[in-house]
């Protein structure tokens, strides 16, 4: 069975902020797929954006991902690479509350996971098996 | 364009962290803050005594020594910080080991369970501070912690028991120097502690100082914190974390088990699950018998020099994969992308305690294993890393696809239990045969548990100027002084063989 991580962050209602919530999902697999790929331990990872009740514009956004081991040590993986590490930060960046403490270390990056993931008790996860990433698709560097 | 890193200074780093004591006898007394309690004159008794730094003390050796470290709850209730300022610090450290997060790593199940930690003498969320004593005699020790005993009496400091008749101190049994109930010698494999700057050559080291000390992120691979500018950082700077594990080793169940393949093989069982004979030689350089002149070895790779048999070119067939020094160290062996490039390191000061099994017994009841003090600089990223390892063991590229689809464990201190959302794992350890490809491979079947996790906490070793902090005491002008004075870390180093991997390592067809 895999861990999920479920972030959602609530973002700001002005117009850069709003832009660039819907440019992070335009082009966010294009800007993590070679860090996640990578990895090889992330099954599939997706960014939604919330819409307002109003219906117009954008609440939050919700990074909605599942990976095979614990959360905590990986999290120093998706901080060393650059690819995540921008992601994270820049949806950090446009948080309708600014992260505290600042997501500029690891320490920072660690809190905001921890702070907006949904999905802290892992029991609300169905996964119809009971495979690794690696077991699937084989490791990252085989065919290097 | 860089900044020069600064320098910390010894004088205000607590000494256990960059050395490790040789004193026979020790005492880690465990304390709660309760309502009445009044830490700032329990904290300046211990100032008082004296906390030992990290400067050099020469010829003369201290009789006594005192190191702590606090609990999360145990900074909030001393007043230093308050709850907001808690929420600079990782997540682990603040939630602790018995929390979902790090349980996904350490994985205690069953009787090690966080609910039968302590043999429920207390909750883990009352542990608030530990300290550390040490002597050179049991007289020296016993009246080191008479004095801490005396001074959280008179400060409404309650001390807490975690053996199983909770009257009875965490006391370290004065087995020979670094032995461990199994019959191995430990701590030979540390990591080197130099202090990297500017001028430091080689790429980064994950057993460099930089990466235990919080504060200078600047050389840190896994991110020690907060560094963040606030209070929280200002008070963690110079400090580091333990790890604080208190393990039952079943010795019974491992004599058993290494009696299993016959006498005769013993020796080369109890070996062969740990990567080192148990008078410390590696398997690498003696994996035909243990050697007084390789007793103490560290400087070994496994691919570097590679064998004359390619299919061997991890060399399992003298250290197997799932050997437990082998899995805690990889070395370079090549790592998974998801776990960094080379293997992280922590820094390992335990001590044995209780008595030790009579040869030839069965076991007797009597409790005893390690008092486990494994420092570092990020929890998640360093301890917890290591953990998952020990508990499921794909955490490299050079270990075959598995062919039951689960992953094997570490051979000696794996916890045999597949977690309700963990990796699928098996318990059998595969010793692969001395010449490459003949059959048949030895196979140890239902490994057994071998450790019970008796209680856990993760703390804050301050600096000594944050201890003075929490004793209503001034820094010491003597710290700036001190800084300038000594600056060397570490032993020398030592040339060896550079570490970037190469990807042409042929996977064998073992573990």
């Amino acid at each position: 069975m895999a861990t999920p991580l479920t972030l959602y962050v609530p973002i700001k209602q002005d117009q850069l902020s709003q832009a660039a919530a819907a440019y992070a999902q335009e082009n966010f697999v294009q800007n993590v797929k070679a860090g996640l790929d990578a990895s090889g331990i992330v099954h599939y990872a997706r960014l939604s954006l919330i819409p307002n009740p109003s219906g117009s514009g954008t609440l939050g956004i919700l990074l909605d991902t599942v990976f095979d081991g614990p959360m905590n040590p990986y999290l120093d993986y998706f901080w060393q690479n650059d690819g995540t590490k921008t992601a994270f930060q820049g949806i950090a960046a446009i948080a309708l509350h600014a992260p505290e403490p600042p997501v500029t270390d690891q320490t920072g990056f660690e809190n905001f996971i921890d702070k907006n993931n949904l999905n802290k008790k892992a029991t609300d996860l169905y996964q119809a098996y009971a495979l690794t990433v690696e077991m699937i698709v084989g490791s990252p560097e085989a065919g290097e | 364009m860089t900044t020069a890193s600064p320098i910390p200074s010894k004088a205000n780093i607590q000494g256990f962290i960059v050395r490790g004591y040789t004193h026979p006898y020790s005492s880690h007394l465990l304390y709660h803050f309760g309502a009445a309690a009044q830490t700032v004159p329990f904290f300046k008794a211990l100032c008082d005594r004296g906390i030992q730094d990290a400067q050099d003390w020469g010829a003369n050796k201290p009789a006594t020594i005192l190191n702590l470290g606090l609990t999360a709850t145990g900074l909030l209730q001393t007043g230093t910080l308050s709850v907001p300022d808690l929420q600079d610090f990782p997540p682990s450290f603040q939630q602790g080991p018995d929390s979902q997060g790090s349980q996904a790593s350490l994985a205690d199940v069953g009787p090690s369970a966080p609910d039968q930690w302590w043999y429920q003498n207390f909750k883990t969320e009352d542990l608030h501070c530990i300290v550390h004593v040490y002597g050179l005699t049991e007289a020296d020790l016993a009246a080191a912690v008479g004095y801490v005993a005396t001074a959280a009496t008179a400060a409404g400091v309650t001390e807490l028991f975690a053996a199983r008749d909770n009257k009875s101190r965490l006391n370290q049994y004065p087995l020979p120097v670094d032995e461990i109930h199994f019959g191995y010698r430990d701590g030979i494999s540390e990591p080197a502690l130099h202090w990297r700057t500017d001028a430091t050559p080689g790429p980064l080291d994950y057993s460099d100082l930089n990466n235990f000390l919080i504060g200078y992120p600047q050389y840190a691979k896994p991110g020690p914190g907060p560094t963040s500018p606030g209070k929280a950082a200002d008070f963690a700077k110079d400090g580091c974390y333990n790890a604080f594990r208190l393990l039952y080793q079943d010795v019974a169940a491992f004599n058993t088990l290494i009696e299993s393949q016959g006498a005769d093989k013993m020796e080369w069982t109890a070996a062969k699950l740990v990567g080192r004979w148990r008078n410390g030689s590696p398997l690498m350089l003696s994996p035909d018998a243990p050697s007084p002149l390789t007793q103490d070895a560290e400087d070994f790779l496994y691919y570097t020099p590679a064998p004359a048999n390619p299919a061997d070119a991890g060399n399992t067939s003298k250290c197997p994969f799932s050997a437990h020094t082998r899995v805690t160290n990889p070395r370079d062996q090549q790592m998974a992308s998801s776990e960094g490039k080379t293997p992280v390191r922590i820094i390992r000061r335990g001590v044995p305690y209780g008595a030790p099994l009579p040869p030839g017994s069965a076991d007797d009841g009597v409790d005893r294993g390690l008092i486990g003090l494994f420092f570092c600089g990020n929890l998640a990223a360093q301890f917890e890393k290591i953990s998952s390892w020990m508990n499921v063991n794909n955490f490299s590229t050079k270990f075959p696809t598995p062919p039951v689809r689960s992953y094997p464990q570490d051979a000696l201190l794996g916890n045999r239990t597949v977690l309700p959302n963990g990796i699928p794992i098996n318990t059998s350890f595969i010793i692969p045969p001395a010449t490459p490809g003949s059959c048949p491979v030895t196979t140890l079947r239902s490994l057994p548990e071998l450790l019970i996790t008796r209680g856990s906490a993760y703390l804050l070793l301050p600096s000594i100027s944050s201890i003075r902090q929490l004793a209503g005491l001034p820094p010491l002008p003597a710290l700036l002084r001190a800084a300038s004075s000594d600056t060397v870390f570490g032993q020398p180093r030592k040339p060896r063989p550079l570490l970037p991997i190469e990807d042409d390592h042929v996977a064998t067809s073992h573990y």
